[in-house]
Parts: C-alpha cells; sequence; structure tokens
C-alpha cells in the first residue's frame, strides 16, 4: 500500500495513495471505458485541428460532380452540392462536441451552485428551490428550446450557436441540481462536517474544501453522460431545422440530410451516423467506467 | 453432533487471496454452547458461515476441510441436502436485527416461512404455531403483533423475533452471530437469559459468537478463541478463565477495563492484527505476543496440543511452559 | 462561591417533528434533553453513561453548541457561551472540542493527515505558516503516530489509527475541555485499551477537563471520576465513579450494574441480574411524572406517575431523583 518516499527534514516519509488514485487505477483497468478515452481523444483532436488538416473548406460546393460514393479524392464521398463528406464531418464534430461540452459545463455550474446552496441551507430555502426546480422540469423541454430558437432565430451563426449553448445548457441543469442537492444532504450529515463545524471553521471553507470535493464523484459521472444527451438533443434540433443552419455543418444537420437521400446516396448518412454514434458509445462507456471507478463502496475492499 | 475438521475458507480479491480461515477443527455436542471468541479479523463469523455455505461465492471459497452433521458432509453435500438442513436442523441469528428481517413482510410472514417450507403446515396450524413461537420469546399481545412489521417494533423485540424464527422448526444447532452487539447493555441481558432458557428447554446445541469475554462467561459451556482465521486456544470456560495459557487469550483478559483499578495503565496487546492476504510463516500471534521468546516462533506454526483435559492450546513454548500452572500467576 | 470551569443550567434540547413539506406543523416533541444541570471542575473527568435514547450524545452536542439547546445556559470559564452570537462563539470553540465515535466517519477522506490536521492550526492561526509541518508532526507523535504516514488518506489507517488522528486533530487547538462521544466504542477490544490509555496519559500530561460518553460502563469506572447516568434525557443519579458502582441508589442504576457481563464465569453463575421489563422508551411524548416508572421494579406509589422527580444531595456528593424508593422515609 505504501509507495515511493520523499524526505521530511531527512526523514523518509511514505507517499500516500489518495482515494482518485485508486479511482485512477480501477478505471485504466476498465478496458471498455479506456477504448472509450482513447476514441474521445482522437475525434476532439481532429475537430480541433480541423482546419489543417481538411482537404476542402466546408462550404466549397462543385456543383458539377454532385453527389458522389467515396473515392480516394474523397474519403467519404461528396453530398448532394458536391460538397466533401469528409471535411463536413470534420466540421461538423467542432460543433457537435462543442455544443456537448459547453452546454453541459453551463448545465454544470448551474446545477451545482443550485443545488449545493439548496443541499447545505435546507428548510424553507430548499424547498423554495426545489420547487422552482420541480415546476421547470413540468415544462415540455423541447417546447421550451423551440420557442426560445423560434422567437430568437438570427441569420447570425454565433449567436445562434451561442442561443443554442444557453438553451439546452439552461434546460440540464435540473437533474444536476438534484443530484447535488442530494449528494450535500448526505455529506452534511457526517461527523467530519460535524467536526469541522466544531472547530470553528467558516461555512465558506466547509463547502469549498469538504463538501465538493467530496462530491465531486457522482457530478463527474453525471455531467460524462450529459454530453451524450446534449449531442442527441443538438442533433435533434438541428434536424428540426432549429439548430445550426447551413453551409455550417453539425453531425445532427448531416445526418438529417443523410437520411432524405438515405436510399440513392447511402453514405450521406451512414459516416455521419457512424461517426455520431461511435462517439456517443465513448462518451457512454467512459461515463459507465467512472462510475464504477468512483463508486467509493468499491474503493473499501 | 456436529464434527468439523480443517476447514479452510480464502476470500480471492483483487488485492491477493485473503485467508480467513486457515484450518480450524471443532465439535459440538448436542445441547452444548460452544462460545466462539475473536475480534475482527480472526475469522470466527466467517467460519460458521462457511458451514451453511453463506460465503458469497466469487470471492470467497471454502477451500477444504469437512463438517459433519448428523452424518450429512454440509460442506460437500448436494444443494437439495443442504436446504433441507439450513432453517430446519440448522438456525441462524444475525447482528443487526434492523437489516435481518424483511422490511416488506410482516414478522407473522417472515416466521412462519419456514414452516411452510420445511414442515409443510396447514395456514391454521402455522399461525397457531407462531403466537405460540412469539409468546415463548416473551413478546405480549403475540396474535395482534404477527400483523406488524419490523419497523414497528424495537431493536430489542426484532431480536426476539429473529431468534423465534430461528427456533420455531426447533432446530439441532442454533448458530449465533453475534446477536446481542447492536443492543443496550439492559437489553442484552434479556436476550441472553431468553437465549438461555430456551437452550435448556429444547436441549438445543448454540454456537454462540461474539467479542465479548464477559457474555462467554455467562453463556457458554466451552470456549473457542479465534487469532488470525486459527483455532488458538480451546477449553471449557470456567477451566479458560481460570487458567488461561495462551498469551493472546491472557491478554485479552488482561486488558478488560473492568479488571483495573482507575487510573492504572491497561495492559494492552500492542501493534495490529495480521494482514491475512500475505502468507504468514510461524505462529500468526507472534509478532504481538508478549511472551516471544523467540525459539520456533518464526519457522512453524504451532499445533493444538490438549495441555489439561479437554483443554486444547497451540504448542509453543509461551503457551505450555509459562501458562500459570507452571509460573507464578502474572 | 466562584463559578465551576463548566457550568450546565437545565439545558433543553428538544426536536419538533413536523408534518408537511412546505407549511408544515409541529405534531410531536423529540425531548432528547430534557432539562440537565451539571458542573465540572478543571482537570476533572466526567462520564456520562445510559442507553440508546438517553440523551447522552445529543448532551454532549449541545454543550458545544453543535446542536443548539432550546433552552438553557451554558457558562464555560466564566463566560457565557449558550448565548453568544454565531461570530463570536466561533473564536471561543477552540477552547472545546469534540472526538466523534466513528473513526471512519469523523475524518475527510479526501485529505490527507497533514491536510486534516494542519487546517484549524491554520484557520485559528495557532501557530505560524513554517510552523505548521513541524506542529503536525508533534501532534501525531503526541497520539502515538509515526510522522512518516503524514501524507497518507484515512483509508489507508486501521479504525484505532483513525482514532488517534481524529484525537490529534481535537487536540490541535490546544482546547481546554474536551467531549468524548463514545471514542472507542467501534474499536476492537484490543485497541479499545490502547486509545484509552492513551487518552489518559493525554489527560494527565495536558490537565484536561474531559466528558467521557459511553454506555459500556466498565470503560466508564476505570477513566471518569464522577460519573452521571441518564434516563430519557434527564439525569437520574450522579456520584462519585467509586461510590457510584458501590452503593448505586437507583434502580436503573442498580439494573444497568447488574446488566454487565463479567468476564469472570462464576460471579456470572452467581449473580443476581435484574432484569427489566420493557425496551428503553422512546424520548418522544415522555410519560407524565418519572419516566422510568413503567419499567421500575420498585414502583410503590401511584405518586411516581404523577410528581416528576427532581434530583437531590442525598449524601456528600451522591445525588439521585427523590422518588420514594431511593429516598429513605
Amino acid at each position: 500500500m505504501s509507495e515511493a518516499v520523499l524526505t521530511l527534514d531527512g526523514q523518509e516519509v511514505e507517499k500516500g495513495r489518495s482515494l482518485w488514485q485508486d479511482a485512477w487505477t480501477r478505471l485504466s483497468k476498465n478496458k471498455a471505458a479506456m477504448l472509450g478515452v482513447f476514441l474521445l481523444a482522437a475525434f476532439v483532436i481532429l475537430a480541433i485541428i480541423a482546419p489543417w488538416i481538411a482537404p476542402f473548406s466546408y462550404d466549397a460546393q462543385d456543383l458539377n460532380i454532385g453527389p458522389q460514393a467515396p473515392s480516394s479524392a474523397h474519403w467519404f464521398g461528396t453530398d448532394i452540392l458536391g460538397r466533401d463528406l469528409y471535411t463536413r464531418i470534420l466540421y461538423g464534430g467542432r460543433i457537435s462536441l462543442m455544443v456537448g461540452f459547453l452546454a453541459t459545463f453551463v448545465s454544470l455550474v448551474i446545477g451545482v451552485l443550485w443545488g449545493t446552496i439548496a443541499g447545505f441551507v435546507g428548510g424553507r430555502t430548499d424547498s423554495i428551490m426545489m420547487r422552482i426546480v420541480d415546476i421547470m422540469y413540468a415544462i415540455p423541454f423541447i417546447l421550451l428550446v423551440i420557442l426560445l430558437m423560434v422567437f430568437v432565430n438570427t441569420r447570425d451563426n454565433t449567436n445562434n450557436l451561442l442561443l443554442l449553448f444557453v438553451a439546452i445548457g439552461a434546460t440540464e441543469w435540473l437533474t444536476m441540481a438534484r443530484i447535488v442537492r442530494g449528494q450535500v444532504m448526505g455529506i452534511r450529515k457526517q461527523e467530519f462536517i460535524e467536526a469541522c463545524y466544531s472547530m470553528g471553521i467558516s461555512n465558506r471553507q466547509i463547502i469549498f474544501k469538504h463538501l465538493i470535493p467530496n462530491v465531486l464523484g457522482p457530478i463527474i459521472v453525471y455531467a460524462t453522460l450529459t454530453v451524450p444527451t446534449v449531442m442527441l438533443t443538438e442533433a435533434f434540433l438541428s434536424f428540426l431545422g432549429l439548430g445550426v443552419q447551413p453551409p455550417m455543418s453539425s453531425w445532427g444537420l448531416l445526418i438529417s440530410s443523410g437520411v432524405e437521400n438515405m436510399e440513392e446516396y447511402p453514405w450521406l448518412l451512414i459516416y455521419p451516423g457512424l461517426t455520431f454514434s461511435i462517439t456517443l458509445f465513448s462518451l457512454n462507456f467512459l461515463g459507465d467506467g467512472l462510475r464504477d471507478a468512483l463508486d467509493p463502496k468499491a474503493s473499501k475492499d | 453432533m456436529l464434527e468439523v475438521k480443517d476447514l479452510k475458507t480464502y476470500f480471492y480479491t483483487r488485492n491477493g487471496v485473503y485467508r480467513a480461515v486457515e484450518g480450524i477443527s471443532f465439535s459440538v455436542k448436542r445441547g452444548e454452547v460452544l462460545g466462539i471468541v475473536g475480534e475482527s479479523g480472526s475469522g470466527k463469523s466467517v467460519s460458521q458461515y462457511s458451514l451453511l455455505r453463506l460465503i458469497p461465492s466469487p470471492p470467497g471459497k471454502i477451500v477444504g476441510g469437512t463438517a459433519t452433521f448428523d452424518g450429512v458432509d454440509l460442506l460437500n453435500c448436494s444443494q437439495a441436502e443442504l436446504q433441507k438442513i439450513r432453517g430446519k436442523k440448522i438456525s441462524m441469528i444475525f447482528q443487526d436485527p434492523m437489516t435481518c428481517l424483511n422490511p416488506y413482510m410482516t414478522i407473522g410472514d417472515q416466521i412462519m416461512e419456514p414452516l411452510f417450507i420445511h414442515d409443510k403446515l396447514s395456514k391454521e396450524e402455522a399461525v397457531k404455531k407462531a403466537k405460540n413461537a412469539l409468546e415463548e420469546v416473551g413478546i405480549q399481545d403475540a396474535l395482534n403483533r404477527l400483523k406488524s412489521y419490523p419497523h414497528e417494533l424495537s431493536g430489542g423485540m426484532r431480536q426476539r423475533v429473529m431468534i423465534a424464527m430461528a427456533l420455531i422448526t426447533e432446530p439441532e444447532l442454533l448458530i449465533a452471530d453475534e446477536p446481542t452487539t447492536a443492543l443496550d447493555v439492559t437489553v442484552q441481558a434479556q436476550i441472553l437469559d431468553l437465549i438461555k432458557a430456551l437452550q435448556k428447554k429444547k436441549n438445543t446445541g448454540v454456537i454462540f459468537i461474539t467479542h465479548d469475554l464477559g457474555v462467554i462467561a455467562g453463556i457458554a459451556d466451552r470456549v473457542m478463541v479465534m487469532y488470525a482465521g486459527q483455532v488458538v486456544e480451546t477449553a471449557p470456560t470456567a477451566q479458560l478463565f481460570e487458567k488461561p495459557s495462551h498469551p493472546y487469550t491472557r491478554a485479552l483478559l488482561s486488558s478488560s477495563p473492568a479488571l483495573h483499578a482507575r487510573g492504572e495503565r491497561l495492559k494492552t496487546i500492542s501493534g495490529l492484527p495480521p494482514d491475512l492476504s500475505k502468507e504468514i510463516k510461524g505462529c500468526a500471534f507472534a509478532d504481538r505476543c508478549p511472551e516471544r521468546n523467540d525459539r520456533n516462533c518464526g519457522s512453524e506454526n504451532p499445533k493444538l496440543v490438549e495441555l489439561y483435559k479437554d483443554h486444547f492450546v497451540a504448542n509453543c513454548e509461551a503457551c505450555i511452559h509459562h501458562s500459570p500452572s507452571n509460573t507464578s500467576k502474572a | 462561591m466562584s463559578m465551576s470551569f463548566l457550568e450546565v443550567k437545565n439545558i433543553k434540547t428538544h426536536f419538533p417533528i413536523q408534518k408537511g413539506s412546505f407549511f408544515s406543523k409541529t405534531v410531536a416533541t423529540v425531548k432528547a434533553v430534557d432539562g440537565v444541570s451539571l458542573t465540572l471542575e478543571q482537570g476533572e473527568v466526567l462520564g456520562l453513561v445510559g442507553e440508546s435514547g438517553c440523551g447522552k450524545s445529543t448532551l454532549g452536542r449541545s454543550i458545544l453548541r453543535l446542536i443548539e439547546p432550546t433552552s438553557g445556559e451554558i457558562f464555560f470559564d466564566g463566560k457565557e457561551i449558550s448565548s453568544m452570537d454565531p461570530k463570536a462563539l466561533r473564536k471561543e470553540r477552540p477552547q472545546f472540542q469534540m472526538i466523534f465515535q466513528d473513526p471512519y466517519a469523523s475524518l475527510d477522506p479526501r485529505m490527507t493527515v497533514f491536510d486534516t490536521l494542519s487546517e484549524p492550526l491554520i484557520f485559528h492561526k495557532i501557530v505560524g505558516k513554517d510552523e505548521v509541518e513541524n506542529e503536525v508532526q508533534r501532534l501525531m507523535k503526541m497520539v502515538g503516530l509515526a510522522p512518516r504516514f503524514i501524507h497518507k488518506y484515512p483509508h489507508e489507517f486501521s479504525g484505532g489509527q483513525r482514532q488517534r488522528i481524529a484525537i490529534a486533530r481535537a487536540l490541535a487547538l490546544r482546547p481546554k475541555l474536551i467531549i468524548a462521544d463514545e471514542p472507542v466504542s467501534a474499536l476492537d477490544v484490543s485497541i479499545q485499551s490502547q486509545i484509552l490509555n492513551l487518552l489518559m496519559d493525554l489527560r494527565n500530561e495536558l490537565n484536561l477537563t474531559m466528558i467521557f460518553i459511553s454506555h459500556d460502563l466498565g470503560v466508564v469506572k476505570y477513566l471518569c471520576d464522577r460519573v452521571a447516568v441518564m434516563y430519557l434525557g434527564k439525569i437520574i443519579e450522579l456520584a462519585s465513579s467509586d461510590e457510584l458502582y458501590a452503593n448505586p441508589l437507583h434502580p436503573y442504576t442498580k439494573a444497568l450494574l447488574s446488566a454487565i457481563p463479567l468476564p469472570d464465569p462464576q460471579a456470572e453463575k452467581k449473580r443476581e441480574r435484574i432484569i427489566l421489563q420493557g425496551d428503553p422508551p422512546s424520548p418522544i411524548n415522555p410519560p407524565p411524572g418519572c419516566s422510568f416508572a413503567p419499567r421500575c421494579p420498585k414502583k410503590s406509589s401511584a405518586l411516581c406517575e404523577t410528581k416528576m422527580p427532581q434530583l437531590i444531595e442525598i449524601k456528600k456528593d451522591h445525588w439521585v431523583t427523590d422518588c420514594p424508593c431511593n429516598v429513605p422515609a
């Protein structure tokens, strides 16, 4: 159990193994999860360097070629307007992944703050805060997002994207808030928190140094599993025509046009579909792996 | 009635093979109360769960030994034969009465369950028997109580219900795993009295597991002391307390605060129990033994020998030559 | 008369049971601590014994205001603690600390020994920043932990070692009063004696004042100067340790003492046990009059059920409730 040796005024000191290290060891033994990590990392890197490696520009049309099956010039083929599918998938990945991670991040921040305050303060504040969450849960989310997108729709793609982040993030935080609140309430009753009170430690320090690090586990798991949900939502919205607008592409848009032309030009659906599915699988495997790795019960054996 | 020889139970974990029970042998006569004393990690609970094959099977495995009960080898018999014995001939009561009763069933249903399975009684007969069983364990208003749920009862009452459940099929052997540890001391006294009375009345054999020497002194006919998965000493109760021969037994007895004057420093056992996932060479207690004299302690694991009549102890220098009958009492 | 080091006057801690989540209504009250007064001199060790539901843990926490008492006063070293505002109270907290029962739950699993012990030192500026590491090592040595474990995490230690860390943390703020809530109950017997020796040594070295809460009467007799027996939120007997065990007066105390199993088979056979009927009661809406009456083997008059007994000093320094059974006519 003891690891490498450091020194402390000339004496030898044993290094400890934190619970995070234990969790990482467990995670690294989970083959599916590590595969997920690898694939995800690969896709993210590709998405980031897309502008440098894409053979064509994403909106370069070539109406003479039209839709073409995959060839050595166009690895994934071309779409109706002659645009290179491989390039569009790369650029589409940038949008989809960005929306996925950023919207999740937004929901994380709001959810953690809301849940921590509700769970820590308790009492009437907690009741009010959670009733608000309950009410918002009752509103059909898709309707909300659609309304938002329709009423604030602009031709400007950047604003559109921003709106997309905000709209999706603002609806995903609800479950995060509930999870965080439950975790916080559980930890708050533990004796080590009581010990902090008895030492006169301030509430602020208790929340940031003790509470949040101990609820981080489930939060990370849930966040990892929120990303695919968000990406699917974006895909759905784009499918409906409410998300990203052409000539910009996202995996959702690509799948949508792929479906339209499924019978004649199947590659238009297969490649974006495959890419999207692999990403979702990777995230899910990773999320499952994290859940097992961070399970406190598992760390006791 | 029950004869266990060389029982070995190991747990195969990620961190290595955990040798929970490393070759123990003991026997229980009809109507006898055998007390098993040890601390956590001594293997006392695991050994008894092994008898009824209640060890979770990965990661645990009964690696060796036999346990003959009325002619049947419990460790190697078929599942069908085991089912007939469990709950009917051998019953068990557990430590935490709160988690051992099904919260979704009334206690009546739970008490009658073994009757339907083993004795195949009709509903009326079962209800009558259940009512009698509750009255026997001292629960008033038994007929109505049958309809209560576990959460409506106190800890002491739940433990009584468990005892009723265990004794309702008139088993020949009762295994009690720390049944009073989670209870208040006055309730503990009630439950111990109850177990003693029922045991005498029905002549049931009892294996009573505990870490509390005081409880053992009051209830057991014979005592078996376990340490690190092995038996270190076994003797009739009075004999064990009068002539404790193994250094661990002596240390346990002498570290009880009840036997010290106020302000006197307690005798302790230094160090920690050994890590059972590592193979132990020689005597498992050697590192902590206050009477160690290094002759053979590190090389061979001392076997049990009969020091006095019916009193077995590990065959090491400390036990045999430094036992109270040979030297002046410490 | 000068004030004692710790004076607790008529503390009551009641918890309302509420129905309804938003507009809640109190339907019953759990009277966990129902009027307890005691005094403690500096350097004394007071034992608080009782069974589950008696309120001893709640009393310990109420004295430290970890749970706010519903009414009553607490005076510590001359200062009134009970009505201090939270900010001022926080400054006083270093002087009275608690050791908790469960060594697994009372340490933050994500912090090393160094983090755990240095936190109070840094927060209350007990020593300068450059002295913190030395001070942590000193604390570790004081409780018998090898300093080379300073960067290890709680799950890498055994129960007994974790409890030592918890004790070191309690001592970090150099308190004058320590309340120990069943500090050895969750430990193995052979480890218990190690920790009890440690507590005794520390008490002697540092002249600590302690309140030792336990259900284990053997341990309490060994460690404490005076012992208070609690039942259903009240103290029913209070005397010096030797006196209580030699001459218990209250029937509950007698039953409690007779129920302790002794590691001596001859004594066990001979002893006459007083077995109480029924179970320890719940502190929700206790019966009027003497709360012990329903189980009292010596219940004599109807008075037991109506009159609330008071603690009186029946002999020098031996207090007991004034019911007819205890007080000879």
